[in-house]
């Protein structure tokens, strides 16, 4: 296909307000942030709990938990998955638990992430609540580590 | 309880971390025991 020029009109009173682009939707971080991602794959037997340490925070640092993608093999029971942050000093702290099938995908709102200081321990526990056999679990947690 | 490896993979920008950590797998009702437990404690008091 050859070259496609087109003639945009500018903006203004009686003009279109859009032009012949794609703008996409973009976070872009701030000087000192980057993406974090964790996933874990992992059997669990029949009837268990595994407890997965996912992430101490290292000092001067943050990070800023937006989402968890969390899945299993077992498309004939409800599965669950809990998940706890460690503050010294304070009694761990569950912060979610989900009851899935299959898939679950947990979103935070922009004004209502998890932040976890430095020194916090993010610990996630995934059930097999099959008493018969042994499933294969996944875990993905999503956010950005900022320093400070 | 049973302490079993697991396979994780860890995004910081642009470094890609794969490796083995240690979990802990224990019966559901052995762990939900020890989670009454845990949601019983109290805060320190400083």
């Amino acid at each position: 296909m050859g070259r496609r020029e087109f003639v945009v009109p500018g903006k203004g009173a009686g003009k279109p307000d859009f032009y012949r682009t794609q703008i996409p939707a973009r976070t872009i971080l701030g000087s000192g942030q980057q993406n974090w991602y964790f996933m874990v794959t992992t059997p669990i037997a029949a009837g268990s709990v595994i407890t997965v340490p996912v992430v101490t925070i290292p000092p001067h640092s943050r990070i800023y938990i937006g989402s968890a993608i969390i899945c299993c093999d077992d498309y004939e029971n409800w599965q669950r998955v809990l998940w706890s942050i460690k503050v010294p000093g304070i009694p761990e702290l569950e912060i979610g638990d989900v009851r899935y099938l299959v898939f679950e995908n947990v979103l935070y709102p922009d004004t209502g992430v998890i932040i976890l200081e430095a020194g916090y321990a993010l610990t996630l526990y995934g059930y097999n609540l099959d008493s018969e056999d042994s499933h294969e679990f996944s875990g993905q947690i999503l956010g950005t580590m900022e320093q400070v | 309880m049973n302490t079993k490896e697991v396979f994780v993979t860890i995004v910081e920008g642009n470094k890609v971390t794969k490796k083995t950590i240690k979990a802990e797998e224990k019966p559901i009702k052995q762990f939900e025991q020890e989670r009454k437990e845990r949601q019983k404690k109290k805060p320190k008091r400083k």
